[in-house]
């Protein structure tokens, strides 16, 4: 391995202060900076040096001037206007004493009850997604309507394979509807929300995933939709005015997607497997 | 915007503050469970093997408790009530070991640094102390969302955490962390430059 740039020995550096182990890609940076001299030195003189400065950074303001518990909650939660939450940044970014408080109970904060998750398993074909699995007592099947022509009235609703009245839920997003690639979707309930899940198979051989959450036939918005790979957080994103959310360029992998409801989470495991 | 508002966390604590029956017995049976796990926590964090659980939950009611629940009324109910509950016991808890000389060991460190600060220092001390404090400043120049990331990968978060902690995606975090990575290498290198310069013989 030739010798790595020194933006990549300061990643290492920060990402060995990490407790969650190196990536495949950084251990093999790890290995070269044993066995080099200089990176070596480079590395170690970055690592000391943000050690350091994580002591001198801890500085602690004037308790008066920190701001109080409820703010610390309400930002964990996500519930801080965005000039509230800039300000809250700001004396973090500088108080050792705060910043401390909102890693520690970070940590501390209880997960929530779950229902039974709900499970799909995908698998891609040439010109599509075929169903391996599906936990069908949770989740029902959505036919989709074609594509709106430009000029042409709107499509009708989804409606559920089997049910004889129309579901109440969003019409799907016609831009997940192209020629070139297959859409799945299915319907669930939970705690009174209503999930339409939409699942396309992509030209660049991804998955793009797409939520609509409904309640009492209002889209729900506002509450954080994550997205989790096998151990880590991949994204996290709020639900838009519409009710909707797209997680896009899903590999074959393992997800689970969470959507923070006040009730209790609502879950769903999406296993993707490739093209054999 | 939706808020996380839980009507029945909401109902049942003005149910409490009003004393109404039953209302303290569901209390604790929602909420013991979070006081107690955070102080048990805090207790392994700490290394304080000495303090009982049972005491510490103890004192953290006995505070509750206290000016009329001063600190319960406090709850602005925007927040879960049990992530602010995890803040109010968190700070309790720490009170209470630093009343028994438990202060965190991150004072001791810098007590250490600051008797190190009067020695006698040597050249390299000097470049050293000259690139800390260039660091330092470039941090503090951050806007405030690069500086939050820096801080918290400082105190050993990952991108991924970085992300959960301040509900912000991945990719944003990401792009951040390397923009403000570029300009603490920009400053660090012409602190650097500044001090191999004024080390040079006139």
């Amino acid at each position: 391995m030739n010798c790595p740039t020194l933006d990549t020995l300061i990643q290492l550096a920060f990402s060995t202060r990490s407790g969650n182990g190196l990536t495949m890609e950084e251990r093999a940076v790890q290995e070269h900076v044993q066995a080099c001299g200089a990176c070596g030195n480079a590395w170690a003189e970055w690592n000391g040096l943000l050690a350091e400065t994580r002591i001198l950074l801890a500085e602690r303001r004037p308790r008066e001037t920190c701001p109080e518990e409820n703010l610390f909650a309400e930002y964990l939660d996500g519930v801080l206007s965005s000039a509230a939450r800039r300000r809250f940044e700001r004396h973090l970014a500088a108080c050792g004493r705060c910043i401390d408080q909102l890693v520690e109970t970070y940590g501390l904060i209880p997960a929530r009850e779950t229902a039974a998750p709900a499970r799909i398993a995908v698998q891609w074909l040439k010109d599509g997604l075929k169903v391996l699995s599906l936990a069908k007592d949770i989740l029902r099947p959505l036919e989709l309507h074609p594509a709106p022509v430009l000029g042409a009235t709107s499509p009708p609703a989804p409606h559920v394979a089997g049910a004889s009245s129309p579901v109440p839920s969003l019409p799907p997003d016609s831009r997940l509807q192209t020629p070139d690639s297959k859409t799945l979707a299915w319907q669930m309930t939970q705690d009174g929300y209503d999930i339409q899940l939409t699942l396309q198979h992509a030209k660049a051989q991804r998955t793009t995933l797409h939520l609509a959450v409904l309640r009492d036939a209002a889209p729900v918005h506002g509450h954080r939709v994550s997205l989790r790979g096998e151990t880590t957080l991949r994204e996290s994103r709020k639900l838009a005015p519409t009710g909707t959310v797209t997680f896009a360029g899903l590999d074959p992998a393992e997800y689970e997607v969470s959507i923070d409801v006040p009730e209790r989470p609502i879950v769903v495991c999406l296993g993707v497997a490739g093209n054999d | 915007m939706s808020s996380n508002l839980d009507r029945s966390e909401q109902e049942l604590i003005a149910a409490c503050l009003a004393g109404a029956p039953g209302a303290w017995d569901q209390f604790m049976i929602q909420y013991r469970r979070v006081i107690r796990a955070t102080a048990g926590r805090l207790c392994q964090r700490y290394r304080d093997s000495s303090t009982d659980t049972d005491d510490l939950e103890h004192h953290v009611y006995q505070k509750l408790m206290e000016d009329n629940h001063r600190r319960i009324r406090a709850w602005q109910g925007r927040a879960k009530f049990s992530t602010y509950l995890v803040q109010i016991t968190r700070n309790l808890v720490l009170d209470y070991f630093a009343l028994r000389k438990k202060a965190p060991d991150v004072e001791a460190y810098q007590a250490h640094l600051e008797r190190a600060k009067d020695g006698p220092k040597l050249e390299d001390e000097e470049i050293n102390d000259a690139r800390r404090a260039a660091l330092r400043k470039a941090l503090e120049s951050l806007p405030e969302k690069q500086a939050l990331i820096i801080r918290l990968r400082l105190e050993g978060k990952s991108l991924c955490e970085i992300a959960a902690i301040t509900n912000r995606p991945l990719g944003t975090v990401s792009v951040e962390n390397s923009r403000a990575l570029e300009k603490l290498r920009a400053r660090m290198k012409a602190a650097l430059a500044d001090a191999e310069g004024s080390k040079q013989p006139s």
